[in-house]
């Protein structure tokens, strides 16, 4: 295709087999304050998979080994003797640097990036709509993002898997599935259906447990985002696709009368 | 003849253009038109999205809500889940209402839907045919889901 060739300096979408980068407007407050949630969200948002992956990892290692999440929990309940006793301080000053770390750079790569989405779209740069090889497909789609919001619902990471971002899907998938293991969740949901609220409160473990409403509404969220996102980007290649082919300056539009 | 008909984005449009196209039917032209949005919708859908989002800062409130009351919920008689998920829910909610209010604040005449229902012409195709190939025209455009037509001669 001819405005492929072109080159741009900076892509505005970069369709890959396994995930599909893109750009565009994010509020840096918002960003920060997945960071804040979890060091790594903001940075997963912003599509900086790797520095998020190894954001998370290291919060997911530093919070089970510290006991952060106990701590978190006994001092909610106002029980801060138990908090300090719980707190495993070996390591536990290493936890603060990388946790501001994560906000501070989540917040500056946005705006960062705002601004080269600002510059790629005054540079019309181009958009990629097919991507295959051997290893796969991957090309632009419109998804309902309520029908990605739902399947978000179930499960965390199959919102992503339905808009083919797959890396941030798996990695997703792999930690839901670490932490609603080690939180026995599944067991405490069966005994709350069974109506055993005491049973369901004993089986759950805490410290695993409090992970997860960061990850669950974190991936809704995502998925729900990305959704509108992606959508957004397919308009724009079309729009693309329409006036480099269907508008030749010798067009002439008629004035006739209305017959029909 | 020129045949007039609008369309949303969608593959559909694509579809129709080149099975014109495969009928001989190469005289066309496309207007992408730029949406303007009058009143914003909460929840964006397939073809519709205001780029103004309601939903950021609830997901933020979910998760603080339902790891606090997660934890208190180990003492609170429903135990941490139940605690958990009205947490969530009532994160979600506060935080809608909260950016609902603070548009309505900056924004005192507009309305605010939940969603969108209206279609909107997002593209316009003008089709140049012969006068015989008109029914063949409406007839790919309808099954390829066109939104609107007009004749004119």
């Amino acid at each position: 295709m001819k405005q492929l060739k072109k080159s741009k300096r900076l892509p505005r979408n970069y369709l890959g087999l396994i995930d599909t980068p893109m750009l565009h407007f994010r509020n840096p407050y918002i960003v920060a304050g997945w960071s804040v949630t979890f060091p790594g969200f903001g940075h997963l948002i912003l599509g900086k998979y790797f520095r998020g992956f190894a954001l998370i990892i290291w919060e997911g290692f530093i919070n089970q080994y510290s006991k952060v999440n106990m701590a978190m929990v006994y001092s909610f309940n106002g029980d801060i003797s138990a908090a300090k006793d719980i707190l495993n301080i070996r390591l536990l000053l290493l936890y603060m640097p990388v946790y501001f770390f994560a906000i501070w750079d989540s917040y500056r790569t946005t705006v960062d990036l705002n601004n080269e989405f600002k510059l790629s779209e005054r540079d019309k740069s181009p958009l990629r709509k097919y991507t295959m090889n051997s290893f796969g497909i991957n090309y632009l789609d419109k998804r309902s993002p309520n029908i990605a919001t739902l399947w978000a619902l179930f499960i965390p990471s199959l919102g992503q898997t339905y808009q083919h971002r797959t890396l941030s899907g798996l990695f997703t998938l792999i930690w839901a599935i670490v932490y609603t293991y080690n939180s026995h969740l599944i067991e405490a949901i069966v005994y709350l259906i069974l109506g055993d609220i005491n049973q369901s409160t004993q089986v759950l473990d805490m410290q695993w447990a409090l992970f997860i409403p960061s990850f669950y509404f974190f991936t809704i969220f995502d998925a729900y985002v990305n959704t509108v996102e992606l959508n957004k980007i397919f308009d724009k290649e079309q729009k693309d696709y329409l006036i480099n082919n269907f508008q030749p300056s010798n067009y002439k539009i008629k004035k006739g009368r209305l017959v029909k | 003849m020129q045949i007039i008909a609008t369309y949303e984005h969608s593959k559909y449009l694509e579809l129709g253009i080149t099975e014109l196209q495969q009928n001989g039917i190469t005289d066309i032209f496309a207007v992408p038109i730029k949406k303007v949005m009058k009143n914003p919708a909460i929840m964006d859908t397939i073809h519709h999205s205001d780029g103004r989002s309601f939903l950021d800062f609830g997901f933020l409130l979910a998760v603080v809500f339902s790891t606090i009351l997660a934890c208190r919920g180990l003492v609170w008689e429903w135990g941490p889940i139940y605690w958990g998920l009205i947490g969530g829910a009532g994160g979600v909610i506060l935080g809608f209402l909260i950016e609902i209010v603070k548009f309505k604040i900056k924004n005192k005449d507009k309305k605010v839907k939940i969603k969108s229902k209206d279609k909107f012409a997002e593209v316009i195709l003008i089709i140049n045919c012969e006068k015989e190939k008109m029914d063949l025209v409406t007839d790919i455009l309808t099954r390829n889901l066109v939104l609107g037509l007009a004749m004119l001669e």
